[in-house]
């Protein structure tokens, strides 16, 4: 039945042709919409995982509410406040960083880790000034606990603690700020404090909102600023299996007083998005298919309407019901797999046009984002071509079905045979 | 005893709207017969023919195929018996319009994956019937006669027993019908192929080493020539 099945359709080669394209553009449709939202999604969640690490341990921040101080003030009273106490009573900091160093230092599952203060800063450089998250850091562990080492683009990490007020900064905030490596700046605290720094270095991350906003000094200078000597804000941990960063937060999260969070739990209002984006992949991708299967439906049963005196004079010639709905499944069969061979290849040069195409820093990337980003996994071809297959499958199935139903008789009573 | 039909009866329709068109036949039909089936039409003859072939299956009565009974026979079995036992002719030829000539001689051959083995036969086949030139041609390239004379050899390429013809002639013109007449009689003559040809041109019917005649069901006459 194969060899009628493809001689039927090389005796119609538009209406073939029309089928193979419609189910290659949907392969190619779900190629191209994964390669491009992954490969973008891929690149940002690396970086977002390589800068902020796989899991951060930060102070529970601790809010005064309204009967917060009731008791170390009025003990035994009922208090009604005029005006209720709203601010925070101290900033934020890990209440004992030595007892999480220790536990760092033994567990098995950690990479490295690196303690971290946060100060909010305004960078100044004679009349342009900026604020800025100013991140106390001890540079050898945080270049053991995150990626900055490479993404430094001017200078070495390691020069921040080489004596000295020195800080490293974003790539776009000191072209914003006009300095240069070696330049001088001033640090003003949020007391007016202003306190001369030497800028060791740039660095770059690829994401605007990090680089224009960050800098980094050692742990000791930002406690100073900060006026918390010894506070630890935040201690980031990179650990030997990132798949086990969700368990292992949580495992710490249960015996500790801190807010323990794995990256993809600190991010989930970009998971948020993610998730719409492969909804949105799948139903564009689904729609494009069913467009292609419908194309494929209506081409079968056209031909199994015309086909029915065909169909009667092989059954009787022996052929049974299995063979003539192998006859039109095959068909469908076949425009699925070439129409789905088809959109791999279609779907890959297309891939391969887009991520050539480059674009400058004025859409907000910066260095190893001045192309479209693409996404090469096996499985996206793999699903691409499996929906692909399926959709000519179950295009071909209900035209199969009914010509393997159709009876002989019937049809040779039909056509006056 | 080749073919045996007894008391058959076909009816079409549920009650009580039932229609009885083949009513308790009865005949037997001999090996190499060449047998006509005539009457009026609407009087049951191309029922007959597709009863008698197993391919519309009887109310009721018993039809013997060989000896076998063919209502005990699985639907398998009764596919496997039709391609290897029979062969038909319709008033339209039906032939795969994507196929060559010869192609469509040997689709048959195909369901069992020996038309490597029948082509000499096909060949052979078309030769004899003036066909061995258009061979190679789609069906919509040659003419009606054509046409049918390579539904003829394509009915015949696994030597049947059985050739069921229904209105062989009736699309065609009298040169045509001739000759596929000819080769009717040539096939019973030279291979023993028992004809059962349904037609209601009595000039044909009466080529026919027999006629049965049915009128609104029943057996009308059933005539052999002398």
């Amino acid at each position: 039945m194969l060899f009628l099945a493809f001689k039927q359709l090389m005796a119609r080669p538009l209406q073939t042709l029309l089928a193979l394209l419609a189910i290659a553009f949907g392969a190619a449709a779900f190629i191209i919409l994964s390669g491009m939202m992954l490969g973008f999604r891929e690149v940002f969640i690396q970086r977002l995982i390589n800068t902020a690490a796989h899991i951060s341990i930060k102070a529970e921040e601790k809010t005064v509410e309204e009967h917060s101080l009731d008791s170390a003030f009025f003990p035994d009273k009922l208090v009604k406040w005029l005006v209720p106490p709203v601010s925070h009573d101290e900033p934020p900091h890990i209440e004992y960083p030595q007892g999480w160093f220790d536990k760092l230092d033994t567990d098995e599952a950690v990479e490295a880790y690196a303690p971290q203060l946060v100060a909010q800063v305004l960078l100044s450089r004679g009349k342009l000034s900026r604020t800025i998250a100013l991140i106390g850091v001890e540079p050898e562990k945080q270049i053991r606990a995150t990626d900055v080492q490479s993404d430094m683009t001017v200078g070495n990490f390691l020069d921040i603690g080489k004596g000295g007020f020195q800080v490293i900064i974003g790539e776009s905030l000191a072209q914003k700020l006009g300095v240069r490596q070696n330049d001088n700046l001033n640090i003003v605290d949020t007391k007016g404090e202003v306190r001369p720094a030497k800028v060791a270095g740039f660095f770059s991350t690829g994401m605007v909102q990090i680089d224009d906003v960050t800098g980094y000094a050692p742990i000791h200078y930002v406690q100073e600023v900060n006026q918390t000597p010894g506070q630890v804000s935040q201690i980031i941990v990179k650990l030997k299996d990132i798949t086990r960063a969700k368990t292992v937060a949580d495992n710490w999260a249960a015996l500790s007083r801190e807010k323990v969070q794995s990256w993809d739990e600190a991010n989930a209002n970009f998971f948020a998005v993610f998730t719409m984006q492969d909804m949105i992949r799948y139903i564009l991708s689904a729609v494009v298919l069913m467009i292609a299967a419908f194309v494929i439906f209506i081409v079968l049963n056209m031909i199994v309407m015309q086909k029915r005196g065909e169909i009667a004079i092989l059954r009787s010639m022996g052929y049974e019901a299995g063979d003539i709905i192998r006859l039109f499944l095959s068909q469908g069969i076949f425009l699925g797999f070439f129409g789905g061979l088809l959109g791999l290849g279609l779907g890959t040069l297309v891939c391969l046009y887009v991520q050539s195409i480059k674009f400058g820093q004025g859409m907000g990337m910066s260095r190893g984002m001045d192309h479209m980003l693409i996404a090469w996994h096996t499985y996206i071809y793999v699903t691409a071509f499996l929906l692909a297959f399926f959709s000519g499958l179950a295009a071909g199935f209900w035209p199969a079905y009914r010509a393997g139903r159709m009876h002989p008789i019937d049809i040779l009573r039909s056509e006056g045979g | 005893m080749s073919l045996v039909a007894k008391k058959i009866v076909k009816s079409f329709g549920q009650p009580p709207n039932v229609t009885i068109v083949l009513k308790t036949l009865s005949f037997e039909i001999k090996d190499g017969e060449f047998v006509a089936i005539t009457g009026r039409s609407g009087s049951g003859k191309s029922t007959l023919l597709y009863s008698l072939s197993t391919l519309d299956p009887l109310n009721s009565g018993t039809l013997l195929l060989e000896g076998k009974d063919t209502s005990r026979l699985s639907e398998k079995a009764l596919h496997e018996f039709r391609n290897q036992n029979m062969g038909f002719v319709f008033q339209f030829h039906y032939l795969l319009p994507e196929l060559t000539c010869e192609e469509n001689v040997l689709f048959p051959a195909r369901k069992t994956n020996q038309h490597e083995k029948f082509r000499k036969q096909a060949v052979k086949l078309m030769d004899d019937f003036e066909i061995g030139h258009i061979r190679n041609k789609l069906s919509g390239q040659i003419s009606g006669g054509e046409r049918q004379r390579v539904a003829i050899a394509r009915a015949l390429i696994m030597k049947p027993k059985y050739l069921f013809a229904d209105e062989p002639t009736g699309n065609l013109d009298s040169t045509s019908s001739e000759k596929v007449l000819k080769i009717f009689e040539q096939v019973n003559r030279t291979l023993k192929t028992t004809i059962l040809m349904v037609t209601h041109d009595q000039g044909y019917a009466n080529r026919a080493k027999r006629r049965i005649g049915l009128k609104d069901g029943n057996l009308e006459f059933d005539k052999k020539r002398s």
